[in-house]
């Protein structure tokens, strides 16, 4: 059975670079907060200026799509980007919507449980 | 370049031509003075400390020093970051001076003219959204306002001393901040752009009548670089983010009910009403406003619901009046007519002329003279896109001076003496109904019931969709597939709300419907802008973002009424309620044959009692 | 350039409008400046005498107020304000000798930069008031007395430079704007120089000119 969703409180990431004056994530996302989800990846849309994975997690019988905002195409190359497929399992953790009723989370790391690919968790990786 | 910006581009050169030189007959144009002034050429990055600390999207209800209305407050507050996920909002240009607040490189440069070596034009790039800007130094007029807008808008610059001004005009509207301050497609925006040594200071000012209570002015700057930095690129793909979101959902806040409004005052230790921001809270007296706290925390409540009485559209209305008929270049084959009523769309080419709408009536004769001029042949075929009278008071002179071949000398009409003659005129069956009912001259022939109606003419397909009860029973788009030209009808207006005629069964949901109809067929060429061009019934021609605004406007209206229906409220006390101020500045009225108060109502009646799906 | 102007705060309003201890935007404070201002106690300031720190030259222009900049000889330009009371003075040639303790304004040195324009501008004035040149007005300001380059007690030093760019700009609608891009350079407590743009809009009259002392 599926893990549902796990809400830890964190520090607020930092968000570095220019981008994020220009992005404001602050408006979209509660980035003191990480949630995590566990599923199987419904689709992975390779994109400029962001990818996004879509995860499936079954919650009280029911399965609901998750939406993960993640880095640019060019940012994932040689990650486990190239390599996710639908079906994956993976665990991914992440700064949730400010609205609740959004299935979304911001990436900040997602590890396939099959064999470990990650990403997130090296230098440099994070999502601005 | 696709057929959109090279037939934009013909235009413009046309205007050129026409208005830049003060052309006499007979004469060669005379060379003018030369213009000279600095040179602002070179790559360029924004003064990452003036960017900073302007942030270019702020916080959330981050309003200070604006000074925005009541109705840009209100269409601020009601968005929420999530309407960043409707497709049409993930990709998107920059408007000017937004232009210069993005966090990428710029790059300048001259264009002159080979043989005289004159200056003709600046050049403006910015890597954010790929935004390419041309300011013409040639004096030439700017196009008329039935033109299509860009988020680049269309520039002419001047050089005052050592300062480059420059005016933009035909903007799409687009953001102040990316917070939700809109920016209406009604600003003007001039920029006088300074040089000192390697740093430029812009100072921008926005005059938007629709959204500013006066001209916002603010200051920024970029750094020149000593070296190419080689990224330029900022590629922007939109997505299916959200599964299983259905089209006709646009996220928004009801008014009063944005659950952050407060959240940048209290972190920030600002009082809300300077947060929420205003002309006062651009001077020095701002003090006084907020001495007396509780008046002023008072205030800032009353100003997140809408109050006082209705307003109206303080956007012009391009449609000539002139008593003229004005012909433009659309996209390939396919051109414009105002002047006359609604819009008038025509094709042109050898197998004769295909006309959408007629228009009031008023002009007929000039209109058909106007499409004697792009057309070597007659008009073969006629689609009205509904029954009312603007749009069809030409039906039967356009429909007596044209000719269609498949009416006589065929087969089938040989032996039928008075067999039809003129244009044939396709509609959907409703509309011939209704036009009957009404004695309105000149009703279609052809109709279509539920399927599309499919004709390949003058080498392109033309297909007629059926909107079903849309802003009636009988509503109709039409598609030109090359040109790639959607001519809306009274579905798409960028002058007012749309005439939803519940008594001959419009809804405010078959609306919706056929808008995100024509937004399913539409494709951008970047960020969009440009593509697929509509014709829209009333207004100028646009792309696909002013149908998205409007597709937006109508959800959020219909939110807002929804919810005041299911809180038990009565027409009188929806109506009272305002649900549509934040968009009255740009599309309201409250007299004429179509005011606020009726669209309002045409909402609540079309949700209280949807009409039946289908035809009659 | 003479008259009356007002600041139009359109750009870092929050820093300019509410500034609070510990805020700083983009200010390219080092540690050393970082731990004074967060520090930062106006009282503090107010009882030792000291209140007019955060109307120093670098940041007077800053602060929401008015200006009334006139000339008081040929070769002195004047910026009253009434936001805390300061009298800036720029010197075309050389400034006359030092003969008091520095104050927060320091010695300003004025010339006027034509950048590469040709006839027309509008600046008329030069080497002074008379003449006809047209670009900039440049202003270089040194021995400030130390004080604040924020609202919010960011510090500069005594080795600071303020370097100051004025241009005016005319809207076709007749309002005038003033223009001032300017350069903090200070090593002591800057990791690089800060640039800002300030602007300011002609007032008709003195009307709503309110001078209020440092620190009311």
């Amino acid at each position: 059975m599926k893990r549902w969703l796990t809400f830890v409180s964190l520090l607020a990431l930092l968000l570095t670079g220019m981008v994020s004056a220009h992005h404001s994530f602050s408006a979209t996302y509660d980035t003191s907060k990480t949630a995590t989800i566990e599923g199987k990846v419904v689709q992975f849309l390779l994109r400029n200026p962001h990818s996004f994975l879509h995860v499936a997690v079954t919650k009280d019988g029911k399965e609901q799509v998750w939406n993960i905002e993640w880095a640019a195409a060019g940012q994932l190359s040689g990650t486990i980007a190239t390599s996710i497929r639908a079906g994956d399992p993976v665990t991914v953790n992440g700064n949730p919507a400010r609205d609740p009723a959004d299935l979304r989370l911001r990436m900040v790391n997602v590890r396939r449980t099959s064999d470990g690919a990650n990403w997130g968790f090296a230098a440099g990786q994070f999502v601005n | 370049m696709n057929r959109g910006h090279l037939a934009f581009g013909m235009f413009l050169a046309a205007c050129a031509a026409v208005g830049g030189q003060g052309l006499t007959p007979g004469q060669p144009a005379a060379l003018g003075p030369t213009i000279s002034g600095t040179d602002f050429s070179g790559s360029w990055r924004p003064n990452q400390l003036v960017t900073e600390s302007q942030t270019a999207a702020g916080d959330l209800a981050d309003f200070g020093g604006i000074p925005l209305n009541d109705a840009a407050r209100l269409y601020a507050l009601s968005w929420p970051a999530s309407r960043q996920t409707v497709k049409q909002h993930q990709c998107m240009g920059y408007v000017t001076p937004y232009f210069w607040y993005a966090p990428g490189n710029y790059r300048i440069w001259e264009e002159r003219d080979p043989f005289t070596q004159r200056l003709t034009a600046w050049r403006f790039y910015g890597q954010i959204a790929q935004g390419d800007r041309t300011v013409y130094m040639d004096g030439r007029p700017h196009p008329p306002a039935y033109a299509p807008h860009t988020f680049s808008g269309f520039s002419t610059g001047e050089y005052q001393g050592n300062t480059l001004t420059v005016t933009t005009t035909h903007l799409k509207r687009g953001w102040i901040k990316a917070n939700g301050i809109p920016q209406s497609d009604a600003a003007t925006v001039v920029e006088h752009f300074i040089r000192h040594g390697d740093m430029i200071t812009i100072l921008s000012v926005i005059d938007d009548p629709v959204y500013l209570s006066e001209p916002l002015s603010k200051a920024s700057m970029v750094v020149r670089m000593a070296k190419d930095p080689d990224a330029w690129l900022y590629p922007c793909d939109d997505s299916e983010q959200i599964f299983g979101r259905k089209n006709d959902v646009v996220p928004n806040h009801l008014f009063g009910q944005n659950p952050y409004a407060r959240e940048f005052a209290d972190r920030r230790k600002i009082p809300l009403l300077a947060a929420l921001g205003g002309a006062e809270t651009m001077y020095p007296e701002l003090g006084n406003a907020l001495r007396d706290a509780t008046a002023a925390e008072n205030t800032a409540k009353a100003r997140m619901v809408p109050s006082g009485p209705p307003a109206v559209s303080r956007a012009s209305d391009p449609t000539p009046t002139d008593g003229e008929i004005h012909t433009m270049r659309v996209s390939g084959d396919v051109y414009l007519l105002a002047g006359d009523g609604a819009n008038i769309a025509v094709q042109v080419g050898p197998q004769g002329a295909f006309v959408v709408d007629t228009g009031a009536g008023k002009l007929s004769d000039k209109v058909i003279a106007a499409i004697g001029r792009i057309s070597a042949r007659p008009i073969q075929f006629i689609v009205n896109t509904n029954f009312r009278p603007d749009h069809t008071g030409g039906n039967a002179q356009l429909q007596a001076a044209g000719a269609d071949p498949s009416l006589t000398g065929t087969f089938f009409s040989m032996q039928f003496q008075g067999a039809g003659r003129g244009a044939t005129i396709i509609s959907q069956l409703n509309t011939q109904t209704r036009m009957t009912e009404l004695k309105l001259p000149a009703p279609p022939s052809d109709t279509f019931v539920e399927d599309r109606r499919r004709k390949y003419h003058n080498g392109e397909a033309v297909e007629v969709f059926p909107q079903p009860n849309a802003t009636t029973d009988g509503d109709s788009v039409v598609h030109f597939r090359r040109a790639d030209v959607i001519v809306a009808g009274d579905v798409f207006s960028t002058t007012q709300y749309p005439n939803i005629d519940t008594q001959r069964g419009g809804s405010v949901q078959g609306t919706i419907q056929a808008l995100n109809f024509i937004l399913d067929r539409t494709v951008y060429i970047h960020d969009e802008d440009g593509g697929t061009l509509i014709i829209p019934g009333h207004g100028r021609v646009t792309d696909e973002w002013e149908v998205a605004e409007y597709r937006d406007m109508l959800v959020i209206v219909r939110d807002r009424v929804q919810s005041l229906i299911q809180s038990g409220a009565t027409l009188q006390q929806v109506l009272a309620a305002r649900p549509s101020a934040d968009y009255d500045v740009r599309y309201g009225a409250t007299k004429g044959p179509w005011t606020t108060a009726m669209f309002v109502e045409a909402v609540y009646t079309s949700l209280k009692t949807p009409p039946k799906a289908g035809t009659r | 350039m003479t008259g009356y102007w007002v600041s139009v705060v359109g750009e870092d309003w929050r820093w300019r409008m509410f500034p609070t201890r510990g805020d700083y935007g983009a200010v390219p404070l080092n540690a050393a400046a970082r731990k004074i201002a967060d520090s930062w106690d106006p009282a503090k300031d107010a009882s030792a005498g000291e209140a007019c720190k955060a109307f120093a030259a670098p940041v007077v222009m800053r602060i929401p107020g008015r200006l009334h900049v006139t000339w008081p000889d040929d070769q002195t330009l004047k910026i009253d304000t009434d936001a805390g009371q300061q009298t800036r003075l720029f010197h075309f040639g050389n400034p006359p000798p030092q003969t008091q303790t520095e104050d927060w304004q320091g010695v300003s040195r004025a010339e006027w930069d034509l950048g590469n324009a040709g006839a027309g501008g509008l600046f008329f004035g030069g080497g002074g008031q008379a003449g006809a040149p047209s670009g900039s007005l440049k202003v270089v300001t040194t021995r400030m007395r130390p004080g604040y380059v924020t609202r919010n007690g960011v510090p500069f030093s005594g080795n600071a430079t303020l370097t100051e760019y004025y241009d005016l700009v005319k809207e076709k609608s007749g309002t005038q704007y003033l223009v001032l891009t300017s350069m903090l350079d200070d090593s002591t407590y800057m990791s690089q120089p800060m640039w800002t743009a300030t602007h300011f809009k002609k007032q008709v009259d003195a009307s709503r000119f309110n001078p209020v002392a440092c620190g009311k």
